[in-house]
């Protein structure tokens, strides 16, 4: 199995999204055999029905590639496919560090992007080589010259050897190939060493258990032998090894400078975290991969069965989604309003969202969601700190010494003419200007500190609105700073909900109470009785509003013998009900409970 | 059915309602989605003798053939558009074919000026013994406004025609939140409809049903709808008014003299089987839902080659019968037994259903009698309160 090195190439392909990025990969795989063409599913890494529908990619894979350059020896290219999404930054880093280069897609038409930039600086982090590849040049509208001139400027990358590229139509991908051979180095380390393997990505097979995709550094592994995970110190035997062709292939052993999978007995894929360093339990390795951390999620939402007696389907769908995904987390949660349920942390909103579809898709569960929120980190009159991850479970004004919320640091790109736009944006969103630098192209970066919780909330969406949909995004977190913060408690027929609790800065909470009593009115339909709503902040009401009773709601026709017909419609109106949650003696529907991130002044 | 001996009739205990459609009217009202065509002579004798065909092939089954028939509905369509001759024959089919119970209601539904008083008496002898008449409204403008072809005036000379040639029990329906329409141009249609007297009267409000004109129109932006306040108080008063005139409300939206429930609306909403005849009729036998093939002319074909004309068809299941027993009991005003509620709810004991225990004490629903009914509170939001409970 083991290759000489020198013709061993691991790269991956950062992009910004819709860059291009997985019709490249196909491409490649396409030409390099891995697969016919007749076999080939577009965006055949990206394996979930939602990674295809929404052409991202979730979770990091690997695929190993067989390359014979006109005349020379056979290569193996290891291609390690990197989430695309800022919510799996630390997912990115992992895999770019399994990595000696990386092909960095840049869109014809649309030029450098935040997420672009973002991924270049991490792969300089990494001392990757950069191959840059300029997509899409088929496109009648493409700009070659100014994208050049992007990339030397922006991101200080020499463009002369860019690769002009159109992955859809297949031109330009020979060309990338020989890139990848002759201008990233081979993977260096010693197969005698002690086995030095990081892991990038692992997920869980009902039949293997854990399969651990690594990149080997040093040593070898192969099956029989016992590994230790370093930052757990748990040891298993490992049953097998292999490669994906894109296929797992099973091997006789893994060697230094190779990327591939073990099996070794593992149950859960929480003792396989991303960044772990993976040894062998005879001869550890004295250096162990640096950098590992536990990621942690970012962010908190509750889910609740919209029918109580889904709750034990609910937690043992959540059980098997965790099966596959280390980072999520959660726990049981009873909530006044929304009965039991539980409190789940994410990585991000995309991983919120992406959590939420599968359980409703794969496991046919109606949710309610309460709004997502940050980690808030108090500091109670006691002098004990606690973090808080339900805005209804924050402490009472009477005990509480501070409060301090997640900061993070973000770039946002955009033509200049919205520069004006974005600035009122990040104002209102509590922002901390950084830097403004104006670009070739009339490109403006801007960065700013702005509180994660404004994330959140509705930022994204504004900024694409504010700048027609021109502006991109990246975002790292910061640190944790105190704000003037209170909770803003919501109302429902003079009972608190506890679902509808939210934490606003001091200085906005009025008008936000206001602005959201009205979304609430709007969105709760009328019912048999008038419902009264009402902001409160420290018990105080701030603003009310009422959703009148139903007046009339009769089908008064005769539909004779067609009684089908009849019982539909009247079904129909009960399928707008299970969307909803019964609190208290009131329907609030789904999307009541998300409102609390759609509140700013008209 | 090729039995040499046929077995001799015993009847089936529960009865069958028969429904008869005859898809022709002289135009289309602006508010109507049924299954109806412009009149044309030739093919409606045509479509009589595919009629006839479906009589015999189906009165030969055995899901019919043991059965009574318990009431003949001929709907619309404007069924009085047709000469009294042919009626009289389709009838005369009917007994030869199928066991009419004695005294079956025998229903025709009418338009003012379709008929006058030799057609009526020809009907009336022919056997029909309930006409209801689509009067809609008084005011002249509003009868315009959605599409009816005659006045108010014709309407009353109608009834009085039919009271002479014999007619002692006759239904009217009413309409409201039509467009242009106040209170009191429906409380006027209420008053003039009780000074007639007749033995029943529905009152349905106006609903806008995609792919009629008035649907176009909404959308448009060209129709002046009463709000739904107005449209609230209209029902409430045709309730208070009827009632007060000595008409039971029997359902959400029929009303009659004591002993003149509709026999064959019964059968609808009580639940029981009925066959319907006719293109787009629906029937429900043998505890399967099926249609007929909606157009005239493919409903004919249909009779021609296979006998019925059966389009399509589901089976009720255990939970769609539970549905429709709540939906369409509740909308009696005698509402559902106890025990048939608690069973259609799955529940041993009302206090077992919060939703329950909540309706009845905010009085949306009664107990009364040993049966659950939706209240006179409850009327108006009947819709509502079905849904809570399916």
């Amino acid at each position: 199995m083991a290759t000489d090195l020198n013709h061993i190439r691991n790269f991956s392909i950062i992009a910004h999204i819709d860059h291009g990025k997985s019709t490249l990969a196909d491409r490649l795989l396409e030409e390099t055999g891995a697969l016919p063409p007749r076999q080939m599913e577009a965006q055949v890494l990206d394996q979930m029905d939602l990674e295809r529908e929404r052409g991202i990619t979730i979770k990091a894979k690997s695929v190993r590639l067989r390359y014979r350059p006109q005349g020379g020896q056979e290569y193996i290219l290891n291609l390690i496919d990197t989430p695309g999404h800022v919510d799996f930054s630390y997912e990115v880093s992992r895999s770019l560090s399994a990595c000696e280069g990386a092909l960095l897609v840049i869109d014809a038409v649309q030029g450098v992007e935040a997420q672009t930039l973002a991924n270049a600086h991490l792969a300089m982090q990494h001392e990757l080589s950069i191959v840059p590849v300029i997509n899409k040049i088929d496109l009648t509208n493409s700009d070659i010259g100014l994208v050049k001139r992007q990339i030397e400027e922006v991101l200080a990358i020499d463009a002369s050897e860019a690769i002009l590229c159109s992955a859809k139509q297949g031109i330009g991908t020979q060309e990338v190939l020989e890139a990848v051979i002759k201008r990233i180095p081979p993977p260096q380390g010693s197969p005698h060493a002690p086995l030095k393997a990081l892991i990038f990505d692992s997920s869980f097979d009902p039949y293997q258990g854990v399969i651990v995709n690594v990149r080997l550094y040093e040593g070898q592994v192969f099956p029989g032998m016992r590994i230790l995970l370093m930052s757990t110190g748990a040891a298993f035997e490992v049953a097998q090894v292999g490669v994906f062709a894109p296929q797992m292939r099973p091997a006789e052993l893994l060697s230094a400078g190779e990327v591939g999978y073990i099996i070794a007995g593992i149950k859960d894929v929480r003792q396989t975290r991303v960044g772990d360093t993976i040894t062998a339990e005879e001869r550890p390795t004295g250096r162990p991969f640096p950098g590992f951390k536990e990621v942690r999620p970012m962010v908190f939402a509750g889910l609740y069965p919209t029918e109580s007696e889904q709750y034990l389907e609910l937690k043992e769908a959540l059980e098997k989604l965790r099966l596959n995904d280390s980072s999520f987390t959660f726990e049981p949660e009873t909530s006044l309003a929304l009965g039991f349920g539980f409190r789940c942390g994410f990585l991000g909103l995309l991983h919120m969202e992406i959590i939420q579809e599968r359980l409703e898709r794969e496991f046919g569960l109606t949710l309610i969601t309460t709004a997502p929120t940050v980690v808030y980190r108090v500091t109670k009159s006691d002098g004990s700190v606690v973090d808080v991850q339900n805005p209804s479970h924050l402490p009472s004004p009477q005990q509480l010494v501070r409060i301090e919320e997640p900061y993070i640091k973000a770039s946002i790109m955009a033509p200049g003419e919205y520069v004006g736009q974005i600035f009122g944006l990040c104002q209102e969103k509590r922002g901390i200007q950084r830097g403004v630098e104006y670009l070739e192209g009339g490109r403006v970066l801007i960065t700013y500190d702005l509180p994660l919780n404004e994330i959140v909330m509705d930022f994204y969406d504004r900024l694409k609105s504010a700048t027609r949909g021109y502006a991109s995004l990246d975002y790292e977190f910061l640190e944790y700073r105190e704000g003037r913060l209170a909770k803003l408690d919501i109302l429902v027929n003079s009972e608190p909900v506890d679902a509808l609790s939210s934490i606003v800065p001091k200085e906005q909470s009025h008008l936000r109470g206001r602005v959201l009593v009205e979304r609430l009115r709007e969105l709760i339909p009328r019912q048999l009785f008038e419902v009264v709503i009402q902001a409160a902040i420290g018990g105080k009401v701030i603003a009310r509003e009422s959703v009148r009773p139903l007046r009339k709601n009769v089908t008064a026709k005769c539909y004779g013998g067609d009684i089908t017909r009849k019982r539909k419609l009247l079904e129909r109106q009960k399928e707008g009900k299970r969307r909803m949650k019964q609190v208290g003696r009131v329907e609030i529907p789904q999307e009541a409970f998300m409102a609390v991130l759609k509140v700013h002044a008209p | 059915m090729q039995e040499n001996h046929p077995a001799p009739r015993t009847p089936h205990p529960a009865p069958l309602g028969l429904y008869i459609h005859i898809p022709y009217c002289a135009s289309r009202c602006y508010y109507c989605d049924f299954n109806t065509y412009r009149f044309d002579a030739v093919q409606a004798e045509q479509y009589l003798t595919g009629l006839s065909q479906e009589i015999d092939v189906w009165a030969a089954t055995e899901s019919v053939r043991n059965r009574q028939i318990c009431s003949v509905f001929f709907g619309g369509g404007t069924p009085s558009i047709l000469e009294a001759s042919q009626i009289h024959d389709v009838l005369d089919h009917c007994r030869a074919a199928f066991m009419l119970e004695d005294g079956a209601e025998i229903s025709l539904e009418a338009n003012p000026g379709t008929v006058d008083l030799p057609k009526l008496r020809a009907m009336r002898e022919g056997g029909v013994n309930r006409l209801s008449f689509g009067v809609q409204a008084v005011q002249d403008g509003l009868l315009q406004r959605i599409g009816r072809s005659h006045g108010a005036h014709e309407a009353e000379q109608t009834f009085w025609l039919a009271r002479t040639a014999g007619f002692l029990n006759i239904n009217l329906d009413l309409m409201f939140g039509l467009p242009g329409q106040n209170l009191d141009d429906w409380v006027k249609s209420l008053r003039w409809a009780i000074r007639l007297n007749p033995e029943h009267l529905s009152a349905y409000g106006l609903i806008l049903e995609e792919g009629t004109r008035l649907h176009h129109e909404h959308r448009a932006g060209s129709l002046e709808l009463p709000d739904e306040e107005t449209e609230a108080a209209m029902y409430q008063m045709t309730i208070e008014l009827l009632q007060g005139a000595g008409f039971e409300q029997y359902e959400i939206s029929n009303f009659s003299q004591p002993g003149f429930h509709c026999r064959h609306n019964l059968v609808y909403w009580q639940h029981q089987e009925y066959l319907g005849l006719g293109a787009g009729a629906y029937s429900f036998l043998g505890g399967r839902r099926f249609y007929n093939e909606l157009l005239p002319a493919n409903y004919l074909r249909a009779i021609r080659e296979r006998g019925t004309a059966v389009a399509g068809s589901e089976p009720v299941s255990h939970e769609t019968l539970r549905s429709e027993r709540l939906m369409l009991g509740l909308r009696l005003r005698a509402g559902l037994d106890l025990q048939t509620f608690k069973e259609m709810l799955g529940i041993d004991d009302l206090s077992a259903s919060d939703r329950v225990v909540r309706l009845l004490d905010d009085g949306f629903l009664g107990l009364k009698e040993g049966r659950v009914q939706i209240t006179a509170r409850g009327l108006l939001v009947a819709n509502e309160l079905i849904v809570q409970l399916l």
